[in-house]
């Protein structure tokens, strides 16, 4: 009844330019509440929205300003919550689901780019040799660091989420222990583990 | 602990201290000589390649990340996007035109049969020829020296079984926008008919959506030329088992048209709505079987709240034989845009009762007084709860047959009726509900006969309380059946008044709890009658008279309202007695909306509280003061509760009235009709601020259904609050069996309308 007194009356806000972060608000609302399903919908509208930034960026991003991944997800983080406030649970499922994306976007592209073979189907862009020697060894880093990612996730769930946040979402150890709801000398001390871990086990790895 | 976690916890304890420290603390923690190498060796790892990871990935694997997509013709692949049996569709950029595609592509990795490349090249030449805005455009298409492709519009936002995925159905928004959809694709496909196409494989998975909700019919893929007349043969049966019409099940090649693609849509509007497919199977064989042989279960037996227009449309479109269907898709359209403008559909002409229900808000009235005759026979409801206790289902056996019963679902939010759902001689028997409050009005052919308001609850979940109190009601619940008898009501001269209808502003709180903002929502509220003053200690008298089991209120001190006191608002009753009162006048409780819209007159918008009118500016305080002041006995002595004189009014609550209590109820109340003090408002009822708060029927906003829980809601204030002096909107809860000897009530009554003026 005290809020009767408040009335405002500016109730035009709505841009149209947000309904996919609606959309996402949406979604992370369905997650929440246990919606099954809603937990893939959000990831592919996460992973389809960062797949679009990411690409424009790489694409139109001269070769020295370098776009990372914190930008692109904090960018994209704005995009899509604008200025609303956003709980935390929002967050930690939001930063879970980008840097999963993020993640797999980069896995996608070097299958896409490694021994798989396509080349029978489609034509690729001619490269030089020596670019398309970097390419090759770098996909086959980026899959040589997932099966590890993969086996950390086993061994060591919570550092493997950690390194899901600092390397995809590149988030700072304050973040993630806000997210993970640590400390952050424990994410630190998480992430050096996790780290010297994973290349521990990639084999043949040049790090 | 084991291995690998004393392992990390070793790790991550050294890798904080120097090298020196390290060794020492090694040598004290580990168990084991290996343990220790393990961890030496993990440590020289770090210090080595500390940093290396710290690199952003996109600096590491910018090469890989920069490297340009494959190319097929004048397309640039982004990414692959979805997977067909013979084709693969891509996100890919038009190079030439620079702009981002849908490329959809036709493997070249296999030996095409000529069906395959001419269905490719129907589906792009079919397509093409269309421009519809609910159809998904065709750049280009054709054929590289390995690939065909089709180039078309990129429709971003997934396709139309992913947004129903967050969609809410069982809304009347959210259903609205599903029918609009399926409205605009009934549309699309109309227009592909007319053009001599038709789709042959309409599934959600073939409506895309872009990001403003609006639908795109896509994948022509089996699309058949009318006009060409060929390679039917082995595209029948082609489409997806759960969509198809039973005539492409039978593959009847000459009985194929346009009305296939009706059934299929009828299919997706009845998936869309129930959320369950209308023609289940564990194999596509069996799945083909309930289509040719079995009816879908009824929608609204599923989706209790779907509207019946919905499900006539829904059984029209699916009917077996093509001709009962819709004779085109757009007549479908039709029907569905004619159930968004709430006019009658088309489909079946509506039965007498129907007539008179749907035609209720804009019918001449009148209303009619029933007559001792109408009924004589108990009528008997069985609810019986079903296992997960969330519906039951009403069994109207023993209805006579010149009955009819109506029920209303009481939206828990708006606290207004919804849907008009009928039971009755020539529909259903027995009718599955939701468990919730419920309004309930049994009709004859043009006369209301009894209304009630009850909840629909497992009988597990009725208090001892309710069963008490149902029993000194007229209405009877036991053992989970509800006897209604019918009773005389008639219409006092005077006694009521017709409120019209209105709308009514309230705050919509769940919007304002997920935006934080301030919204306001309208209630649509329908017209009623309505008591002009609270129900008088007098007129209680009587009906205690009549029913022994009915304790009287504490404060009368005895069974006989006592002396002066006759005009005076009867208050101190519970909200079980004040709706057995009511029934006993065949009338109800009021809802809070309704109270509120009769409380607040066309006049108060001028006052602060009570609301805005368009654009008008909000009254303010002073004016607000003023109008109380000219319109609202002064609160003397009302300060000397606040004084603390005596007890604070929240103490107020029954049963243990004091003398002092009963002399200031007695000075304090005014009569229920006391002209002098009392205005009347433009609606042309008695002012209803300020003598006793009023018990209504409505509930706080998401009450469990169980009346151990229920508080409704309690309208206006009353003397010994004087803080809120104007208050003409909800002033508080009070729980189902509390007595406050501040709060009264008055009846209201459903205006009906007969069938036939």
């Amino acid at each position: 009844m005290v809020h009767l007194l408040t009335v405002k009356t500016d109730q035009n806000h709505i841009d149209s330019d947000h309904t996919e972060s609606q959309q996402i608000t949406e979604l992370l609302k369905a997650v929440r509440g246990g919606v099954p399903d809603a937990d893939e919908a959000l990831f592919s509208c996460i992973y389809t929205e960062l797949h679009r930034m990411a690409h424009a960026a790489w694409r139109w991003v001269p070769a020295s300003d370098t776009l990372q991944p914190t930008a692109l997800v904090n960018e994209m983080y704005a995009r899509l919550f604008h200025q609303r406030d956003i709980n935390w649970e929002n967050r930690r499922h939001f930063f879970a689901t980008a840097s999963r994306a993020m993640h797999d976007i980069l896995v996608e592209q070097a299958r896409r780019h490694c021994s798989i073979k396509r080349g029978g189907n489609l034509k690729r862009m001619p490269l030089d040799e020596q670019e398309n020697a970097r390419v090759q060894t770098q996909a086959s880093d980026v899959l040589a660091l997932d099966d590890a990612l993969k086996q950390l996730r086993v061994h060591y769930p919570e550092h493997s989420r950690i390194v899901m946040l600092k390397m995809f979402a590149g988030l700072t150890y304050n973040q993630i222990a806000e997210i993970e709801q640590c400390s952050a000398v424990t994410v630190r001390r998480g992430w050096a583990f996790a780290k010297t871990w994973l290349k521990d086990h990639i084999s043949g790895e040049d790090y | 602990m084991d291995e690998q976690a004393l392992l990390q916890k070793l790790f991550e304890e050294a890798v904080e201290l120097g090298i020196s420290e390290r060794e020492r603390f090694l040598l004290e923690h580990c168990a084991s000589d290996e343990m220790r190498e393990h961890v030496m060796r993990m440590l020289r790892i770090h210090d080595e390649t500390d940093g290396d990871f710290e690199r952003p990935i996109t600096e590491r694997f910018r090469d890989l990340l920069d490297a340009p997509g494959e190319k097929i013709g004048d397309f640039e692949i982004i990414r692959e996007t979805g997977r067909g049996g013979m084709s693969v569709v891509y996100l890919a950029r038009d190079t030439v035109l620079d702009r981002e595609v849908a490329l959809k592509v036709l493997g070249a990795d296999r030996s095409l049969s000529e069906t395959v490349k001419q269905r490719f090249l129907n589906e792009a030449r079919a397509a093409a020829g269309l421009n519809h805005p609910n159809i998904v455009k065709i750049f280009r298409y054709g054929q590289t020296d390995r690939h065909g492709f089709i180039a078309m519009d990129y429709i971003s936002n997934g396709t139309f079984d992913q947004w129903l995925l967050l969609h809410d159905r069982n809304s009347a928004e959210g259903r609205r926008e599903i029918v609009l959809a399926i409205e605009s694709i009934a549309e699309a496909l109309e227009h592909a008919h007319r053009a001599g196409v038709i789709h042959r494989d309409v599934k959600p998975t073939n409506i895309l959506m872009d990001r403003q909700g609006r639908p795109y019919l896509a994948d022509f893929g089996i699309a058949r030329m009318l006009d060409t007349g060929n390679a039917h043969e082995t595209l029948a049966g082609a489409g997806t088992a759960a969509y198809m019409s039973p005539e492409q099940i039978a593959a009847v090649r000459d009985e194929i048209d346009h009305r296939s693609d009706v059934f299929s849509l009828g299919v997706v509007l009845y998936e869309a709505l129930v959320g369950q497919l209308p023609f289940k199977g564990r194999s596509g064989e069996e799945i083909k079987e309930s289509i040719r042989k079995t009816d879908p279960v009824k929608p609204r037996s599923i989706v209790r709240s779907l509207p019946r227009d919905l499900e006539v449309i829904c059984g029209k479109a699916m009917e077996k034989k093509p001709e009962d269907r819709y004779p085109t898709v757009g007549h479908m359209a039709a029907d569905l845009r004619a159930w968004m403008d709430g006019k009658p559909i088309l489909a079946r002409p509506p039965s007498l009762i129907q007539r008179s229900v749907k035609k209720l808000p804009s019918r001449r009235s009148v209303l009619i007084s029933i007559g001792a005759a109408a009924v004589g026979i108990p009528l008997g409801m069985y609810l019986m709860p079903r296992q997960r206790n969330t519906r039951s289902v009403i069994d109207a056996a023993l209805l006579p047959d010149h009955l009819t019963i109506c029920i209303r679902l009481i939206d828990p939010v708006t606290q207004l009726p919804g849907e008009v759902f009928v039971l009755g001689s020539s529909i259903d028997r027995t009718f599955t509900v939701e468990h919730g409050h419920y309004r309930i009005l049994v009709v004859n052919e043009a006369e209301l006969v009894i209304e009630i308001e009850r909840m629909i609850i497992p009988v597990t979940l009725r208090s001892d309380h309710d069963l008490e109190s149902n029993q000194v009601a007229r209405s009877i619940i036991d053992s989970g059946s509800l006897q209604l008898e019918a009773i005389e009501f008639s219409l006092e001269k005077n006694s009521m008044v017709l409120i019209p209808g209105g709308s009514e502003l309230d705050f919509d709180e769940e919007k304002n709890i997920n935006t934080g903002g301030y919204f306001e929502r309208v209630r649509k509220v329908e017209p009623f009658y309505l008591d002009k003053y609270e129900v008088s200690c007098s007129e209680y008298e009587k009906f205690l008279v009549k029913h022994d089991e009915i304790p009287f209120p504490p404060h009368w001190g005895a069974r006989e309202c006592p002396d002066g006191w006759e005009n005076k608002p009867v208050t101190g009753v519970t909200y079980f007695e004040a709706r057995a009162f009511a029934e006993s006048q065949g009338k109800r409780l009021p809802s809070a909306p309704e109270w509120e819209l009769a409380a607040k007159g066309s006049e108060a918008w001028k006052l602060l509280w009570w609301g805005r009118k368009g654009n008008e500016p909000s009254p303010n305080e002073e004016d607000t003061l003023a109008y109380i002041q000219d319109h609202i006995r002064e609160p003397v002595i009302l300060r000397d509760y606040i004084n603390d004189k005596i007890a604070k009014p929240s103490a107020w609550s029954m049963p243990e009235p004091t003398e002092y209590q009963q002399n200031i109820f007695a000075s304090e109340t005014r009569d229920v009709h006391d002209a002098e003090k009392i205005d009347i408002t433009p609606l042309g009822i008695y002012n209803m601020m300020g003598n006793v708060a009023e018990l209504t029927e409505s509930t706080a906003p998401f009450t469990p259904l169980n009346y151990d829980y229920q508080q409704k809601s309690i309208e206006s204030n009353h003397w010994s609050m004087p803080e809120r002096p104007a208050l003409l909107i909800q002033m508080g809860m009070q729980s189902v069996n509390e007595r406050r000897i501040g709060v009264g009530f008055r009846c209201a009554r459903t205006k009906f309308y007969s069938k036939e003026n």
